[in-house]
């Protein structure tokens, strides 16, 4: 178990007047970020009085690892989605990707790379004062693309024996521009003449030899004042040593071994040319024939002429062994290092490439992991990885698989930032067996701002089949709802959960307004509920009741009056409510046709007595409502009485 | 069809063409409204010419270099932007999550964008959804289910229909000077009159049995009777408001939510749609009210832009030229549309 390692710890001091008598308490929050504040709990002694009210009491946000959320980090982060996502879909479909597919995938990955370091370097150059922040941005997003380059050939591409140093080649012409820069200033220069004799003319030349660029080198040696093509001639040598260096290409269906046959060929010529005193005449001419010779003097010569131990090691391999395979690249590491400071003096950059010489692929993931101010890198390297079978199942303790591991982190870093959620979900629903957990988690924590974002999260949460978080969440919006008193709005969130529980309630809620005030609040919405009404029997109740007022307003009394009947005998409406019914009578009561028979009005009679002896009803009301409630009462009898006799009449 | 995406680094959640002053003459500038941002803010880019260049697939793509949208201004803003307009090609209103109405110059001359005006405290719970300009009035409705009517010289707003919705109201269009109308989250058209005595709507119909909710709604530029409104299950639903309150018909589109429809201006056959599901589609018909209504019709569905990954948010169309922003923090410029 590692010891926390306190050299490498951040401290922040955190200003605050009340702390000069009350302790500092903090608290997590989500993603990295604390909440710190004074605290009146401890260190008040029975002394000191807990007065805080003389100073303001602060709550202090601490945050760190914000850098994803940088412009150009948002488009890393937007850019790598879509392609993060290509691969796991790319693995459903065919179980796993092909070769090809995984380089094509690690291209896209590259480019973006680049991209985002263009994007800042126009940035960088743009502005008018130096930017520290942008220059680190600059420095890591190279970083990266140089390690994720490095990690292609090695590991993604993989070529067969004998081609990989061809790529390593070129890896360095690519990323380390020394003999470009070189070569440029030699031609630049206006004062000296001609580019000859500039003082970087010669390592102009060694550097473009070292990095394997044979043309380039004769081009330069062409301008040359003591150049010419006879033979005999030390530079007539050299061009031709230069122009029949054997290059493997594997597209020409050349095998390893005739290569090499070849090579060595070459080779000693080479050497046989240089021992045979050609280049005698020509000090610089003799160190490049060295180089070509592959001698190990020369590389403690012109040592200030590579940048790293990397360049040296490729460089030369280059001239000794070419068809050099991928697992032998590591025996040859420790020498160089040596030659530059030895391991002691190795940079974060230095052992992640280490590593990748090595081909140790959980060695380059830890210390790309603890070196880079990102989780971006190893998540991706990692996932891309693991499809080649390259990543093995477990380095942490607790067993957990590295990839799911890796991702969980990189989504954290990333759940700070609210926008960034779309994202963070389709990251959690490919990190394995545990997504479904992962998400139901992270769903639950996402902040529902607003209606749209809560149907988005909604769609998303179905898709995916976490039917418990979309219950939760159309909870969360009900009650959010039902504190501002938006009955119609919850109502509509309990018929998306089919909650009929709660749209009883609300149905309830919407009566009892109603009978109080008279008036509904939510007409619009019941009016057209249409089969959603059959949901819970407050709320059929509270639909026919709509449409009775319906009919009323349509004189249609006869059958406003049957439906009445009906919710009054058929016992559906609450008993609280029968009092506003019982009166809705009234005015049927009171026109001329007749609209109850004579088994209906004592039907209604019936129910008259019913409620006079629920005295409950009555016991929440006040003296006055009470005496008006009693005459309503008195009055509805004597109509119903009334109607009674008429009916038996007629 | 030529292509171009950028990746500006903000969640878009509105983009709009600048109108120009004659429909023959191609808008070269959009707006964007940012959300779910630590610093929200509208900004204005210019899009260059796009050229259409073949690469050695020969296909026909943009020519990156001269047509990537630039950014000229911005105007932060302290909300989400749920909705937003050009009212005029100078001045854009936009409706916030934190319930207040902004309305943004944009100086010509300087190219600057600077907050002219600002109402504040519209919608208190939930924000304000969406906005619709008809100069000098402007409309802004909420989560509240109110519809606020506002005047662009005067604070206090002109009429409010408070809490007319039961429901929250998704977006707000004018038909004319006097109406308006609004769709909401259980699946019902509304028409409102503005110089209406009461608050009640002057028609509501529903597009659904089951309380889809309608998300946007636009109308027929020429045949104005006709508005398409798109729902959360991915449906077209046309209405003829001369008739009865069901709708005419109803058109499986998407697979999810269609979050903005859009009428071609000035080639009405064709109606833009773009979804949750991350595509923008483009639907061709005649619409032949008998031929609608009747079901046989000939309706083609193309696709604009294939699945993309996230939601696609907003579009808008201009002569030849859509643009689209979805939430994965990219906004597409697309050529030969029509």
């Amino acid at each position: 178990m590692e010891e926390p390692d306190s050299d490498n710890a951040n401290e922040i001091v955190v200003y605050d007047l009340l702390m000069e008598h009350h302790a500092l308490h903090a608290h997590w929050q989500s993603g990295h970020s604390l909440m710190a504040f004074a605290s009146t709990d401890t260190l008040a002694s029975v002394d000191q009085p807990r007065d805080v009210s003389q100073h303001p009491i602060y709550l202090h946000e601490i945050h760190w690892n914000r850098e994803m959320h940088s412009p150009v980090a948002r488009k890393l982060v937007n850019e790598s989605r879509l392609v993060f996502v290509g691969v796991q879909q790319q693995a459903e479909i065919s179980g796993k990707p092909t070769k090809s597919q995984l380089l094509k995938f690690s291209r896209n990955y590259r480019s973006i790379l680049q991209s985002c370091f263009m994007e800042l370097r126009q940035k960088f150059e743009g502005s008018e004062e130096f930017d520290e922040e942008l220059e680190k941005q600059m420095q890591l997003y190279s970083m990266m693309e140089l390690i994720w380059s490095l990690c292609e050939i090695l590991f993604i591409e993989n070529s067969p024996d004998g081609t990989v140093l061809i790529q390593l080649v070129e890896w360095c012409k690519w990323h380390f521009p020394v003999a470009d820069d070189y070569v440029r200033l030699c031609y630049n220069a206006d004062d000296y003449g001609s580019p000859a004799q500039h003082p970087n003319y010669w390592p102009a030349i060694y550097t473009l030899a070292l990095q394997g660029r044979t043309s380039e080198v004769r081009e330069m040696l062409k301008l040359h004042p003591a150049f010419q093509t006879q033979e005999h001639d030390p530079f007539a040598s050299i061009d031709e040593l230069l122009r029949k260096m054997p290059i493997f290409s594997y597209h020409q269906s050349q095998s390893t071994n005739e290569f090499e046959m070849k090579w060595r060929h070459w080779h000693d010529e080479c050497i046989k040319r240089f021992y045979g005193g050609d280049f005698d005449t020509m000090p610089n001419l003799k160190t490049l024939s060295r180089i070509l010779c592959g001698d190990e003097g020369i590389i403690q010569e012109l040592t200030e002429l590579y940048g790293s131990w990397y360049q040296m090691l490729i460089s030369y391999l280059y001239f000794k062994n070419p068809t050099i395979s991928v697992s032998e690249l590591h025996y040859h590491t420790k020498a160089f290092i040596d030659i530059f400071g030895g391991q002691s003096e190795l940079g974060p950059l230095d052992r992640i490439l280490l590593a990748a010489f090595k081909f140790d692929v959980s060695q380059v993931i830890r210390e790309c992991c603890k070196h880079l101010g990102t989780w971006w890198l190893p998540t991706h390297l990692a996932d891309l990885l693991h499809y080649c079978d390259l990543v093995p199942l477990s380095i942490t303790e607790s067993g957990t698989n590295v990839r799911e591991h890796l991702i969980v982190e990189y989504t954290s870093s990333l759940s700070n930032f609210d926008s960034f959620w779309p994202v963070v979900v389709d990251y959690l629903s490919f990190c394995g067996s545990l997504s479904n957990h992962y998400l139901g988690l992270f769903v639950q924590r996402i902040p529902l701002s607003s209606e749209k974002k809560a149907a988005k999260v909604i769609r998303i949460c179905e898709k995916r089949g976490l039917l418990k978080e979309v219950e939760s969440i159309c909870r969360q919006m009900k009650m959010k709802s039902m504190q501002h008193n938006r009955l119609g709005t919850a109502l509509s969130w309990c018929i998306k959960a089919n909650d009929s529980s709660f749209a009883m309630i609300i149905a309830d809620k919407m009566l009892k307004e109603y009978a109080r005030t008279g008036l509904f609040s939510n007409i619009d919405l019941i009016d057209y509920l249409g089969s959603s009404v059959l949901m819970s029997e407050s709320l059929t109740f509270l639909g026919k009741y709509r449409d009775f007022h319906k009919l009323y307003a349509a004189e249609k009394f006869k059958d406003a009056g049957q439906l009445l009947l009906n919710l009054l005998m058929s016992r559906k409406a609450p008993l609280d409510f029968w009092p506003s019914l019982l009166m809705d009578c009234l005015p049927l009561l009171e026109r001329n046709n007749l609209i109850y028979d004579v088994e209906e009005t004592t039907g209604l009679l019936a129910c008259l007595n019913v409620l006079d002896q629920k005295q409950k009803i009555f016991d929440s009301m006040t003296e006055i409502e009470r005496e008006n409630q009693e005459k309503k009462m008195k009055h509805l009898r004597l109509a119903l009485t009334n109607n009674l006799a008429k009916a038996i009449v007629s | 069809m030529a292509e171009c995406l950028t990746y500006v680094s903000q969640k878009i959640h509105k983009i709009r063409w600048k109108p120009t002053s004659t429909t023959i003459q191609k808008s070269e500038t959009f707006a964007t409204g940012s959300y779910e941002d630590l610093a929200n803010s509208i900004t204005i880019w210019g899009v260059g010419h796009m050229t259409g260049v073949v690469n050695q697939d020969k296909f026909e793509v943009a020519d990156l270099e001269n047509s990537q949208p630039r950014r000229q201004c911005c105007c932060k803003i302290p909300g989400d932007v749920n909705g937003m307009e050009f009212a005029n090609s100078e001045i854009i209103v936009a409706g916030l999550s934190s319930g207040a109405v902004y309305l943004v110059r944009l100086e010509s001359q300087s190219q600057e964008l600077n907050v002219q005006f600002n109402w504040e405290n519209l919608h208190p719970y939930g924000g304000s959804t969406d906005i619709a300009a008809n100069l000098p009035e402007i409309v802004s409705v909420g989560e509240d289910g109110t519809i606020h009517i506002m005047r662009i010289d005067s604070k206090r707003p002109l009429r409010t229909f408070a809490h007319s919705d039961s429901c929250p109201i998704t977006q707000v269009q004018y038909l004319n000077t006097h109406e308006l109308c609004t769709t909401n989250t259980v699946g019902q058209l509304r028409i409102w009159d503005v110089r209406s005595p009461t608050d009640a709507p002057t028609r509501v119909m529903s597009s659904s049995e089951t309380l889809v909710a309608l998300r946007c709604v636009d109308q027929h530029p020429t045949q104005s009777y006709i508005l398409a409104s798109g729902g959360s299950d991915g449906c077209v639903t046309l209405f003829d408001i001369r008739k009865e309150c069901s709708p005419l018909t109803k058109l499986q589109i998407h697979d999810e939510d269609i979050w903005e429809l859009r009428f071609h201006r000035t080639s009405p056959s064709y109606i833009f749609s773009c979804s949750e599901d991350g595509s923008v589609r483009r639907l061709n018909s005649s619409f032949e009210m008998k031929a609608l209504s009747l079901g046989g019709s000939n309706i083609d569905v193309s696709e604009l832009v294939p699945k993309c990954g996230s939601s696609m948010n907003s579009l808008d169309v201009s002569g030849t030229r859509m643009l689209c922003a979805t939430d994965a923090e990219s906004v597409y410029v697309i050529d030969d549309v029509i």
